[in-house]
């Protein structure tokens, strides 16, 4: 008897643990931001945004390797500039998550572009290519 | 014991050529994805192998309920031989996700929730597989595995609901959804074909192994 009492107790731990990890990172830990979030709180430090590439905003610099495009929620855009390399996925209305700072001037410097892909897929088509990203990719099999 | 053995190896020899069936289509027959060409292929083991990792913790989960219960030591040794497979499978997921990962998202991992619950529903069954180590008398250990079992599946729906519960980089589900898949009919089919197949493979090797090991006890007993 006393066994199943300790044993309920531990499963009750257990879940009430769970329960408390769950309310914590639905409410504390934020994995991402979006462009209207970030411009309301006016925070500068290290943080994560998550938007869309604002189709035809992507701009490349071959000599400097700096990339400037937008990205949108949809309500609010940000412009961003980063030098770091995104995979071949990185194309117009595609979702990314930036690693970065919003810095002065309100552009958003990423140190790192994450492609966000979302959960469709459909077949390719006889005859239909996969449309080539923005940039070279070092895992894109060369042309 | 002969008919048994000649059963097992014969249809052990059909579950290892359907899997090989399914990766070869998966690989060959079937259309790449619009979008992210071949890599998405590894969708067919990827999504297959974490279903089945979710299928072997539930049935480790009911096996130490029904142990706690009815204290019947074949329980036991199929909750053991499922967590065992389980962990190969949770592995073989979050290996081709990484492989994946680092060509669409851009690297091999990432602290997102998806990724970190999945984590700790790994290390918590290897930590069920190494507490079994750690007590020798078969009964007690059954209980103590029990009751690991039992607390270690209160995550795993937190694996599958974490896509939709918090922000991420991992994708929501395009199956388990609410209303149609997101998918084309032609790849649906097979990413359902290559869950048939690793779940049959998962029967087997589950079954080999709670059978192994009710020998191996038999044989403990009898020394």
């Amino acid at each position: 008897m006393s066994r199943r009492v300790t044993l309920l107790g531990l499963v009750l731990t257990g879940a009430s643990l769970l329960v408390l990890v769950g309310v914590g990172l639905s409410s504390a830990v934020v994995y991402y931001r979006t462009p209207t979030e970030l411009l309301a709180a006016h925070d500068t430090g290290a943080t994560r945004l998550y938007g869309l590439v604002v189709p035809g905003s992507v701009r490349t610099d071959p000599t400097t390797h700096r990339l400037d495009f937008r990205v949108t929620d949809g309500t609010d855009t940000v412009a961003v500039e980063s030098t770091a390399l995104p995979t071949a996925l990185f194309r117009d209305g595609v979702g990314v998550v930036l690693e970065g700072r919003l810095g002065t001037g309100g552009v958003f410097v990423a140190d790192n572009i994450l492609i966000k892909h979302s959960e469709v897929y459909e077949a390719l088509k006889p005859g239909q290519t996969i449309p080539p990203g923005v940039l070279p990719s070092p895992l894109s099999v060369a042309p | 014991m002969m008919v048994r053995q000649t059963i097992a190896s014969r249809s052990g020899r059909l579950v290892a050529a359907g899997v090989a069936l399914v990766v070869a289509s998966g690989l060959v027959l079937v259309p790449a994805d619009a979008s992210q060409g071949d890599v998405q292929r590894l969708m067919y083991v990827h999504v297959p192998a974490a279903w089945v990792g979710y299928l072997a913790f539930f049935v480790v989960f009911a096996c130490s309920a029904g142990y706690l219960w009815r204290r019947d030591p074949r329980l036991d040794r199929l909750a053991a031989a499922s967590a065992e497979v389980g962990v190969m499978f949770t592995g073989l997921a979050i290996a081709s996700g990484s492989i994946w990962g680092k060509a669409t998202w851009g690297q091999w991992w990432d602290w997102d929730p998806r990724l970190t619950t999945t984590a700790v529903m790994l290390l918590a069954y290897i930590a069920y597989l190494l507490l079994r180590q750690t007590v020798s008398e078969q009964r007690r250990r059954g209980r103590v595995a029990a009751a690991f079992g039992l607390i270690a599946f209160l995550n795993v729906p937190l694996v599958h609901f974490s896509v939709l519960w918090w922000r991420g980089l991992h994708q929501a589900p395009t199956v388990l959804r609410p209303g149609d898949p997101t998918i084309d009919h032609v790849l649906l089919a097979q990413l359902l074909a290559s869950v048939a197949a690793f779940s049959l493979a998962y029967a087997w090797l589950v079954w080999q192994r709670t059978r192994l090991e009710g020998l191996l006890d038999t044989a403990v007993t009898r020394d």
